[in-house]
Protein backbone atom coordinates (compact mmCIF):
# COMPACT_ATOMS: atom_id res chain seq x y z
CA UNK A 1 0.00 0.00 0.00
CA UNK A 2 1.33 3.42 -0.89
CA UNK A 3 0.68 6.16 1.60
CA UNK A 4 0.98 9.91 1.79
CA UNK A 5 2.63 11.59 4.78
CA UNK A 6 1.20 14.54 6.66
CA UNK A 7 2.49 17.12 9.11
CA UNK A 8 0.22 17.20 12.13
CA UNK A 9 0.20 19.49 15.12
CA UNK A 10 -1.69 18.78 18.32
CA UNK A 11 -1.73 19.65 21.98
CA UNK A 12 -0.71 16.35 23.56
CA UNK A 13 -1.03 16.17 27.34
CA UNK A 14 -0.79 19.96 27.46
CA UNK A 15 2.25 20.33 25.20
CA UNK A 16 2.38 21.45 21.57
CA UNK A 17 3.48 18.46 19.55
CA UNK A 18 4.37 18.41 15.85
CA UNK A 19 4.93 15.20 13.93
CA UNK A 20 5.08 13.71 10.47
CA UNK A 21 2.73 10.73 10.16
CA UNK A 22 1.64 8.43 7.38
CA UNK A 23 -2.00 8.78 6.34
CA UNK A 24 -2.85 5.28 7.55
CA UNK A 25 -1.15 5.55 10.97
CA UNK A 26 -3.62 4.88 13.76
CA UNK A 27 -3.67 7.24 16.72
CA UNK A 28 -2.86 4.36 19.11
CA UNK A 29 0.33 3.53 17.19
CA UNK A 30 1.36 7.19 17.05
CA UNK A 31 0.82 7.59 20.81
CA UNK A 32 2.46 4.32 21.90
CA UNK A 33 5.31 4.02 19.39
CA UNK A 34 6.18 7.57 18.33
CA UNK A 35 5.30 9.32 21.61
CA UNK A 36 6.11 6.43 23.98
CA UNK A 37 2.81 6.83 25.84
CA UNK A 38 2.35 3.21 26.90
CA UNK A 39 -0.58 3.95 29.20
CA UNK A 40 -2.67 3.71 26.01
CA UNK A 41 -3.52 -0.01 25.94
CA UNK A 42 -4.27 -2.09 22.88
CA UNK A 43 -6.71 -4.89 23.53
CA UNK A 44 -9.76 -5.72 21.37
CA UNK A 45 -8.64 -3.42 18.52
CA UNK A 46 -12.28 -3.01 17.44
CA UNK A 47 -13.76 -0.26 19.61
CA UNK A 48 -15.49 -2.58 22.03
CA UNK A 49 -13.32 -2.80 25.16
CA UNK A 50 -12.24 0.80 25.82
CA UNK A 51 -8.66 -0.01 26.93
CA UNK A 52 -7.28 2.37 24.29
CA UNK A 53 -9.57 5.28 25.28
CA UNK A 54 -8.01 8.74 25.01
CA UNK A 55 -9.66 12.14 25.23
CA UNK A 56 -9.85 14.26 22.10
CA UNK A 57 -11.24 17.67 22.96
CA UNK A 58 -12.72 16.28 26.23
CA UNK A 59 -14.57 13.53 24.32
CA UNK A 60 -13.69 9.84 24.66
CA UNK A 61 -12.43 8.09 21.52
CA UNK A 62 -10.98 4.69 20.74
CA UNK A 63 -7.42 5.45 19.63
CA UNK A 64 -7.35 2.04 17.90
CA UNK A 65 -9.99 3.20 15.42
CA UNK A 66 -8.97 6.79 14.75
CA UNK A 67 -6.33 7.99 12.30
CA UNK A 68 -3.50 10.08 13.76
CA UNK A 69 -4.07 12.68 11.01
CA UNK A 70 -7.56 13.23 12.42
CA UNK A 71 -5.98 14.47 15.66
CA UNK A 72 -4.40 17.37 13.76
CA UNK A 73 -5.27 20.56 15.62
CA UNK A 74 -6.89 18.65 18.49
CA UNK A 75 -6.30 18.62 22.23
CA UNK A 76 -5.36 15.01 23.07
CA UNK A 77 -5.06 13.66 26.62
CA UNK A 78 -3.77 10.22 27.63
CA UNK A 79 -3.51 8.83 31.16
CA UNK A 80 0.04 10.25 31.31
CA UNK A 81 -1.46 13.73 30.98
CA UNK A 82 -3.66 13.53 34.07
CA UNK A 83 -1.34 13.46 37.05
CA UNK A 84 1.81 11.91 38.43
CA UNK A 85 2.65 9.91 41.55
CA UNK A 86 2.87 12.98 43.78
CA UNK A 87 -0.02 14.87 42.29
CA UNK A 88 -2.81 12.55 41.22
CA UNK A 89 -5.92 13.67 39.37
CA UNK A 90 -9.07 13.48 41.55
CA UNK A 91 -10.34 10.54 39.45
CA UNK A 92 -7.05 8.69 40.02
CA UNK A 93 -7.31 9.50 43.77
CA UNK A 94 -10.83 8.06 43.87
CA UNK A 95 -9.81 4.85 42.07
CA UNK A 96 -6.95 4.47 44.57
CA UNK A 97 -9.15 5.17 47.59
CA UNK A 98 -11.86 2.70 46.51
CA UNK A 99 -9.45 0.02 45.26
CA UNK A 100 -11.13 0.36 41.88
CA UNK A 101 -8.59 -1.71 40.00
CA UNK A 102 -7.35 -5.24 39.92
CA UNK A 103 -4.86 -6.07 37.15
CA UNK A 104 -4.93 -2.43 36.03
CA UNK A 105 -5.04 -3.02 32.27
CA UNK A 106 -8.45 -1.36 31.76
CA UNK A 107 -7.72 1.39 34.32
CA UNK A 108 -6.33 4.12 32.03
CA UNK A 109 -9.39 3.75 29.80
CA UNK A 110 -11.78 3.63 32.76
CA UNK A 111 -10.25 6.78 34.25
CA UNK A 112 -10.33 8.69 30.96
CA UNK A 113 -13.90 7.54 30.26
CA UNK A 114 -14.79 8.82 33.75
CA UNK A 115 -13.12 12.18 33.00
CA UNK A 116 -15.21 12.46 29.83
CA UNK A 117 -18.41 11.62 31.74
CA UNK A 118 -17.69 14.22 34.42
CA UNK A 119 -16.88 16.88 31.80
CA UNK A 120 -20.29 16.42 30.20
CA UNK A 121 -22.23 15.63 33.39
CA UNK A 122 -20.58 16.58 36.72
CA UNK A 123 -23.30 14.91 38.80
CA UNK A 124 -24.16 11.61 37.08
CA UNK A 125 -26.57 9.20 38.74
CA UNK A 126 -25.54 5.60 39.34
CA UNK A 127 -27.60 4.57 36.28
CA UNK A 128 -25.84 7.21 34.16
CA UNK A 129 -22.43 6.02 35.40
CA UNK A 130 -23.31 2.42 34.57
CA UNK A 131 -24.62 3.41 31.12
CA UNK A 132 -21.53 5.48 30.31
CA UNK A 133 -18.97 2.96 31.58
CA UNK A 134 -20.75 -0.02 30.01
CA UNK A 135 -18.53 0.57 26.98
CA UNK A 136 -15.36 -0.11 28.99
CA UNK A 137 -14.66 -3.74 29.78
CA UNK A 138 -12.89 -4.82 33.00
CA UNK A 139 -11.86 -8.39 32.30
CA UNK A 140 -11.24 -8.94 36.04
CA UNK A 141 -14.94 -8.00 36.44
CA UNK A 142 -14.09 -5.44 39.13
CA UNK A 143 -16.97 -3.16 38.19
CA UNK A 144 -18.46 -2.65 41.66
CA UNK A 145 -15.51 -0.71 43.07
CA UNK A 146 -15.10 1.28 39.86
CA UNK A 147 -18.72 2.43 39.97
CA UNK A 148 -18.42 3.26 43.68
CA UNK A 149 -15.29 5.33 42.97
CA UNK A 150 -17.06 7.29 40.22
CA UNK A 151 -20.15 7.75 42.42
CA UNK A 152 -17.92 9.31 45.10
CA UNK A 153 -16.77 11.88 42.52
CA UNK A 154 -20.32 12.62 41.43
CA UNK A 155 -21.33 13.51 44.97
CA UNK A 156 -18.62 16.14 45.45
CA UNK B 1 -14.68 10.36 -5.89
CA UNK B 2 -15.23 10.01 -9.64
CA UNK B 3 -11.47 10.26 -10.36
CA UNK B 4 -10.49 7.23 -8.25
CA UNK B 5 -13.62 5.25 -9.18
CA UNK B 6 -13.74 1.99 -7.21
CA UNK B 7 -10.49 2.56 -5.28
CA UNK B 8 -11.92 5.29 -3.05
CA UNK B 9 -14.28 5.51 -0.12
CA UNK B 10 -15.87 8.46 1.62
CA UNK B 11 -14.58 8.60 5.18
CA UNK B 12 -16.06 10.28 8.26
CA UNK B 13 -16.27 8.67 11.72
CA UNK B 14 -14.34 5.59 10.65
CA UNK B 15 -16.10 3.43 13.24
CA UNK B 16 -17.04 0.85 10.61
CA UNK B 17 -14.69 1.67 7.70
CA UNK B 18 -11.41 1.62 9.66
CA UNK B 19 -12.39 -1.65 11.33
CA UNK B 20 -13.21 -3.18 7.94
CA UNK B 21 -9.87 -1.96 6.54
CA UNK B 22 -7.90 -3.22 9.56
CA UNK B 23 -9.50 -6.63 9.09
CA UNK B 24 -8.85 -6.49 5.32
CA UNK B 25 -12.56 -6.81 4.52
CA UNK B 26 -12.13 -3.55 2.62
CA UNK B 27 -9.08 -2.08 0.92
CA UNK B 28 -9.02 1.43 -0.52
CA UNK B 29 -5.98 3.37 -1.73
CA UNK B 30 -7.88 6.63 -1.21
CA UNK B 31 -10.13 7.93 1.53
CA UNK B 32 -11.96 11.23 1.05
CA UNK B 33 -12.30 12.92 4.44
CA UNK B 34 -15.79 14.41 4.62
CA UNK B 35 -15.17 15.91 8.07
CA UNK B 36 -13.67 18.94 6.32
CA UNK B 37 -17.15 19.92 5.11
CA UNK B 38 -18.83 21.38 8.22
CA UNK B 39 -22.13 21.97 6.33
CA UNK B 40 -22.64 18.20 6.36
CA UNK B 41 -23.09 18.29 10.16
CA UNK B 42 -25.98 20.75 10.24
CA UNK B 43 -29.25 19.87 11.94
CA UNK B 44 -32.09 22.26 11.12
CA UNK B 45 -35.88 22.23 11.07
CA UNK B 46 -37.85 23.83 8.23
CA UNK B 47 -41.57 23.69 8.83
CA UNK B 48 -42.41 20.01 9.19
CA UNK B 49 -39.08 18.60 8.00
CA UNK B 50 -36.02 18.01 10.14
CA UNK B 51 -32.91 18.05 7.97
CA UNK B 52 -30.17 15.99 9.55
CA UNK B 53 -26.68 16.38 8.07
CA UNK B 54 -25.10 13.02 7.19
CA UNK B 55 -22.05 13.82 9.32
CA UNK B 56 -23.98 14.50 12.53
CA UNK B 57 -22.53 12.13 15.13
CA UNK B 58 -24.66 9.93 17.36
CA UNK B 59 -23.56 12.02 20.37
CA UNK B 60 -24.55 15.27 18.62
CA UNK B 61 -27.97 13.89 17.67
CA UNK B 62 -28.52 12.58 21.22
CA UNK B 63 -27.88 16.08 22.65
CA UNK B 64 -29.59 18.14 19.94
CA UNK B 65 -32.56 20.30 20.99
CA UNK B 66 -34.23 20.17 17.54
CA UNK B 67 -34.10 16.36 17.54
CA UNK B 68 -35.33 16.03 21.11
CA UNK B 69 -38.22 18.37 20.26
CA UNK B 70 -39.23 16.91 16.90
CA UNK B 71 -38.07 13.25 16.84
CA UNK B 72 -37.19 12.32 20.42
CA UNK B 73 -37.22 8.60 19.59
CA UNK B 74 -34.17 9.17 17.36
CA UNK B 75 -32.36 11.15 20.08
CA UNK B 76 -33.10 8.42 22.61
CA UNK B 77 -31.77 5.73 20.28
CA UNK B 78 -28.61 7.69 19.44
CA UNK B 79 -27.87 8.18 23.15
CA UNK B 80 -27.61 4.43 23.61
CA UNK B 81 -25.95 3.20 20.40
CA UNK B 82 -22.81 1.10 20.98
CA UNK B 83 -20.64 2.98 23.50
CA UNK B 84 -19.61 6.57 24.28
CA UNK B 85 -16.53 6.38 22.01
CA UNK B 86 -18.50 5.14 19.00
CA UNK B 87 -21.13 7.82 19.67
CA UNK B 88 -18.40 10.50 19.69
CA UNK B 89 -17.00 9.48 16.28
CA UNK B 90 -19.72 7.59 14.44
CA UNK B 91 -22.04 9.46 12.09
CA UNK B 92 -25.66 8.82 11.12
CA UNK B 93 -24.75 8.95 7.42
CA UNK B 94 -21.93 6.47 7.83
CA UNK B 95 -24.26 4.18 9.74
CA UNK B 96 -26.79 4.21 6.86
CA UNK B 97 -24.24 3.94 4.03
CA UNK B 98 -22.24 1.13 5.62
CA UNK B 99 -25.51 -0.80 5.99
CA UNK B 100 -24.32 -3.10 8.73
CA UNK B 101 -27.21 -5.59 9.16
CA UNK B 102 -27.25 -5.12 12.95
CA UNK B 103 -27.46 -1.31 12.89
CA UNK B 104 -30.48 0.25 14.63
CA UNK B 105 -30.88 3.69 12.98
CA UNK B 106 -31.86 2.35 9.52
CA UNK B 107 -34.84 0.54 11.08
CA UNK B 108 -36.11 3.65 12.87
CA UNK B 109 -35.41 5.96 9.90
CA UNK B 110 -37.42 3.64 7.63
CA UNK B 111 -40.37 3.77 10.05
CA UNK B 112 -40.05 7.56 10.20
CA UNK B 113 -40.39 7.62 6.38
CA UNK B 114 -37.14 9.62 6.13
CA UNK B 115 -35.87 10.71 2.71
CA UNK B 116 -32.16 10.56 1.88
CA UNK B 117 -30.55 13.22 -0.31
CA UNK B 118 -27.50 12.02 -2.23
CA UNK B 119 -25.32 14.05 -4.56
CA UNK B 120 -22.71 13.40 -7.21
CA UNK B 121 -21.24 15.37 -10.12
CA UNK B 122 -24.28 14.06 -12.01
CA UNK B 123 -26.73 15.82 -9.73
CA UNK B 124 -28.92 15.30 -6.66
CA UNK B 125 -30.88 12.15 -6.05
CA UNK B 126 -33.61 11.53 -3.43
CA UNK B 127 -34.39 8.09 -2.13
CA UNK B 128 -36.54 6.80 0.69
CA UNK B 129 -34.72 5.42 3.74
CA UNK B 130 -37.10 2.47 3.49
CA UNK B 131 -35.66 1.51 0.06
CA UNK B 132 -32.02 2.57 0.49
CA UNK B 133 -30.58 -0.57 2.09
CA UNK B 134 -31.02 -3.60 -0.15
CA UNK B 135 -28.86 -6.21 1.58
CA UNK B 136 -26.02 -6.78 4.03
CA UNK B 137 -23.56 -3.90 3.46
CA UNK B 138 -25.44 -3.07 0.23
CA UNK B 139 -27.24 0.17 -0.57
CA UNK B 140 -28.52 2.03 -3.60
CA UNK B 141 -25.76 4.66 -3.22
CA UNK B 142 -23.70 4.84 -6.43
CA UNK B 143 -19.90 4.77 -5.90
CA UNK B 144 -19.54 8.44 -6.91
CA UNK B 145 -22.41 9.63 -4.72
CA UNK B 146 -22.29 11.15 -1.25
CA UNK B 147 -25.13 11.14 1.24
CA UNK B 148 -25.68 14.81 2.11
CA UNK B 149 -28.60 14.76 4.51
CA UNK B 150 -31.55 12.86 5.89
CA UNK B 151 -34.93 14.60 5.77
CA UNK B 152 -37.31 13.44 8.48
CA UNK B 153 -40.97 14.45 8.25
CA UNK B 154 -42.36 15.63 11.59
CA UNK B 155 -45.79 14.03 11.72
CA UNK B 156 -48.46 13.55 14.35
CA UNK B 157 -47.29 10.05 15.25
CA UNK B 158 -46.42 8.17 18.39
CA UNK B 159 -43.03 6.65 17.71
CA UNK B 160 -41.18 3.97 19.57
CA UNK B 161 -38.03 1.91 18.93
CA UNK B 162 -37.51 -1.24 20.98
CA UNK B 163 -34.56 -3.61 20.83
CA UNK B 164 -32.70 -6.40 22.54
CA UNK B 165 -28.92 -6.07 22.70
CA UNK B 166 -26.59 -8.99 23.26
CA UNK B 167 -22.98 -8.12 23.95
CA UNK B 168 -22.40 -4.94 21.97
CA UNK B 169 -24.83 -5.42 19.08
CA UNK B 170 -28.60 -5.52 18.67
CA UNK B 171 -30.02 -8.97 17.94
CA UNK B 172 -33.58 -7.74 17.21
CA UNK B 173 -35.00 -4.23 16.84
CA UNK B 174 -38.41 -2.88 15.89
CA UNK B 175 -39.79 0.58 15.19
CA UNK B 176 -43.45 1.59 15.38
CA UNK B 177 -44.79 4.90 14.08
CA UNK B 178 -48.51 5.04 14.83
CA UNK B 179 -50.40 8.11 13.61
CA UNK B 180 -52.57 9.88 16.16
CA UNK B 181 -55.21 10.05 13.43
CA UNK B 182 -56.21 6.42 12.76
CA UNK B 183 -57.04 7.37 9.16
CA UNK B 184 -53.30 7.62 8.47
CA UNK B 185 -51.23 4.53 7.83
CA UNK B 186 -49.01 3.16 10.60
CA UNK B 187 -45.42 2.17 9.77
CA UNK B 188 -43.99 -0.88 11.50
CA UNK B 189 -40.42 -1.98 10.72
CA UNK B 190 -38.18 -4.71 12.05
CA UNK B 191 -34.42 -5.10 11.68
CA UNK B 192 -31.13 -6.49 12.99
CA UNK B 193 -32.47 -10.02 12.36
CA UNK B 194 -31.68 -10.49 8.67
CA UNK B 195 -29.72 -8.68 6.00
CA UNK B 196 -31.64 -5.39 6.11
CA UNK B 197 -34.70 -3.72 7.69
CA UNK B 198 -38.15 -4.79 6.48
CA UNK B 199 -41.68 -3.51 6.92
CA UNK B 200 -44.45 -5.65 8.39
CA UNK B 201 -47.42 -5.09 6.02
CA UNK B 202 -49.90 -7.51 7.62
CA UNK B 203 -49.28 -5.90 10.99
CA UNK B 204 -49.68 -2.41 9.53
CA UNK B 205 -53.01 -3.39 7.95
CA UNK B 206 -54.19 -5.00 11.19
CA UNK B 207 -53.45 -1.84 13.20
CA UNK B 208 -55.24 0.33 10.60
CA UNK B 209 -58.29 -1.90 10.79
CA UNK B 210 -58.18 -2.36 14.58
CA UNK B 211 -56.63 0.82 15.96
CA UNK B 212 -57.61 0.26 19.55
CA UNK B 213 -56.94 -3.43 20.00
CA UNK B 214 -53.69 -4.89 21.22
CA UNK B 215 -54.98 -8.43 21.25
CA UNK B 216 -54.20 -11.90 19.98
CA UNK B 217 -55.02 -10.70 16.46
CA UNK B 218 -52.06 -8.31 16.62
CA UNK B 219 -49.79 -11.06 17.93
CA UNK B 220 -50.95 -13.27 15.07
CA UNK B 221 -50.37 -10.52 12.47
CA UNK B 222 -46.83 -9.92 13.75
CA UNK B 223 -46.06 -13.65 13.72
CA UNK B 224 -47.43 -13.92 10.17
CA UNK B 225 -45.16 -11.13 8.91
CA UNK B 226 -42.07 -12.26 10.76
CA UNK B 227 -42.69 -15.85 9.66
CA UNK B 228 -42.08 -14.80 6.05
CA UNK B 229 -38.64 -13.28 6.73
CA UNK B 230 -35.20 -14.80 6.24
CA UNK B 231 -33.63 -14.60 9.67
CA UNK B 232 -29.93 -15.18 10.29
CA UNK B 233 -28.28 -17.43 12.87
CA UNK B 234 -24.92 -16.34 14.20
CA UNK B 235 -22.75 -16.64 17.30
CA UNK B 236 -25.01 -14.23 19.23
CA UNK B 237 -28.44 -15.70 18.51
CA UNK B 238 -30.04 -18.55 16.58
CA UNK B 239 -32.68 -17.77 13.95
CA UNK B 240 -35.42 -19.28 16.15
CA UNK B 241 -34.42 -17.15 19.11
CA UNK B 242 -34.21 -14.04 16.90
CA UNK B 243 -37.68 -14.78 15.49
CA UNK B 244 -39.08 -14.92 19.01
CA UNK B 245 -37.27 -11.70 20.00
CA UNK B 246 -38.37 -9.93 16.81
CA UNK B 247 -42.02 -10.72 17.60
CA UNK B 248 -41.52 -9.55 21.18
CA UNK B 249 -39.80 -6.23 20.39
CA UNK B 250 -42.33 -5.50 17.63
CA UNK B 251 -45.22 -6.01 20.02
CA UNK B 252 -43.48 -3.90 22.67
CA UNK B 253 -42.84 -1.06 20.21
CA UNK B 254 -46.47 -1.09 19.00
CA UNK B 255 -47.86 -1.31 22.53
CA UNK B 256 -45.69 1.54 23.79
CA UNK B 257 -46.50 3.74 20.78
CA UNK B 258 -50.23 2.95 20.99
CA UNK B 259 -50.24 3.69 24.72
CA UNK B 260 -48.75 7.08 23.85
CA UNK B 261 -45.79 6.24 26.02
CA UNK B 262 -44.07 6.56 22.68
CA UNK B 263 -43.00 10.15 22.22
CA UNK B 264 -44.72 12.27 19.56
Amino acid sequence: MTSSTHNISMTLNGEKTNALVEAHTLLIDFLRDAQNLRGVKRSCDMQICGACTVLVGDHPVSSCTMLAVDADGADVVTIEGLGDRDNLDPVQEAFLEFGALQCGFCTPGMILATKALLFSNPTPSRAEIEHHLSGNICRCTGYQKIIEAVESLAQT
Amino acid sequence: MARYSDDVSPYAGGTELLLAMKMHFADYQHLVDLKRIPELRTIIRRDDIVSLGALATHATIADDAIISGAVPALGALCSSIANARVRTSGTIGGNLCFAEPRADPPVLLAALDAQLVLKSARGEHHISASQFIIGALETLRAPDELLLRIEIPVTACNIRYERVVFGHRTIAGAAAAIPKDPANKPRIWVGCIGTHPTSLPTTERYISANPASLDDGLTHAIATDIGTLDIVSDEDASADYRRHLAETVTRRAITAAADKKGTP
